[in-house]
């Protein structure tokens, strides 16, 4: 009782973060409910085993990732391996115009925030293959560092490094279709309101 | 640059060419865009990190690159964000209670 009560005081803190996680890795609020309780029920099993002092969050996620990959992705007919398009570097930031005029008055943050819906956001992340879109999420969104994303995705430091880049350049490609690109483009006319 | 033109992006070759100079030019600029993503991530040396920030101190170029890619990752980060369902809060609650503990 009293390591259940524990274990509820320390491990349920970082939900928020896994439950988000679990949507952008599952693309399915059901599944992702799911994972999460799974990982939930593993990691309190497992619990006896997790070291004082060691950092919870990233043990959590790694019971996260591993349930991902070997139960729900096991599902799948076939992993998702694929390849990205060769996009240039700071993508986004050329296609934003360096946000030299903007800058008047504004910080940098609220001129990009302005950009992007959430619902625009998660749908570029949603959009790049799994293998690059989980360490992007792991790095950029949970800010876990290069060796314990390695340890947690069982792949080598330099796989972890190049996946990022790469996974990085084509969110940027991503969000500037699903935000900036949307934006820019004048809405098709009505035709009904045109009569 | 084979980039698409746009009718918004009044500042794009401005742009363009200040990045441009980033990654063409010799000397420390061009050197910049290669650690960019290690300095985001917290994963350089002391030596390279305060090397990068001196170069960044004094030179709005980079500086405009480096802070776009710093914020453009906090708006990622709020963004996903989802509020929990109480409902799953409690259905996790009441299923390690039923587990015993190995």
């Amino acid at each position: 009782m009293a390591d259940q009560a524990r274990f509820e005081a320390l491990a349920m803190e970082y939900l928020p973060s896994l439950y988000s996680a679990a949507n952008r890795m599952t693309h399915n609020q059901a599944d992702a409910e799911d994972l999460v309780q799974e990982t939930y029920l593993r990691a309190y099993r497992g619990f006896g085993g997790f070291e004082e002092g060691t950092n919870l969050k990233a043990w959590l996620f790694r019971i996260l990732t591993n349930t991902f990959i070997n139960i729900y992705r096991a599902k799948k007919r076939r992993p998702e391996q694929q390849e990205l398009d060769e996009v240039g570097d700071l993508f986004l930031y050329r296609r934003m115009g360096g946000l030299e005029a903007a800058a008047a008055s504004r910080t940098t943050e609220d001129i990009v925030l302005e950009h992007f819906t959430d619902a625009e956001v998660q749908a570029a992340v949603d959009a790049l293959p799994e293998n690059f879109r989980v360490p992007v999420l792991l790095a950029d969104v949970e800010g876990f560092a290069y060796k314990e994303i390695a340890n947690m995705l069982s792949i080598p430091i330099g796989t972890v490094m190049s996946r990022l880049h790469r996974g990085r350049k084509a969110l940027q490609k991503s969000l500037y279709d699903y935000g900036v690109a949307h934006r820019l483009t004048p809405p098709l006319p009505d035709p009904v309101s045109q009569v | 640059m084979n980039e698409p033109s746009n009718p918004l992006n009044d500042t794009d070759h401005y742009a363009i060419t200040a990045m441009e100079a980033i990654t063409d030019v010799p000397g420390d600029c061009g050197r910049m865009l290669a650690g960019l993503y290690h300095f985001l991530d917290g994963e350089l040396t002391q030596e390279r990190r305060v090397h990068i920030q001196a170069h960044l101190d004094g030179c709005p170029t980079c500086f405009g690159a480096f802070d776009f890619e710093a914020e453009l990752r906090i708006v990622v980060r709020s963004r996903v964000q989802l509020r929990v369902p109480e409902a799953l809060i409690q259905k996790i609650r009441i299923a390690i209670r039923d587990e015993p503990l190995g």
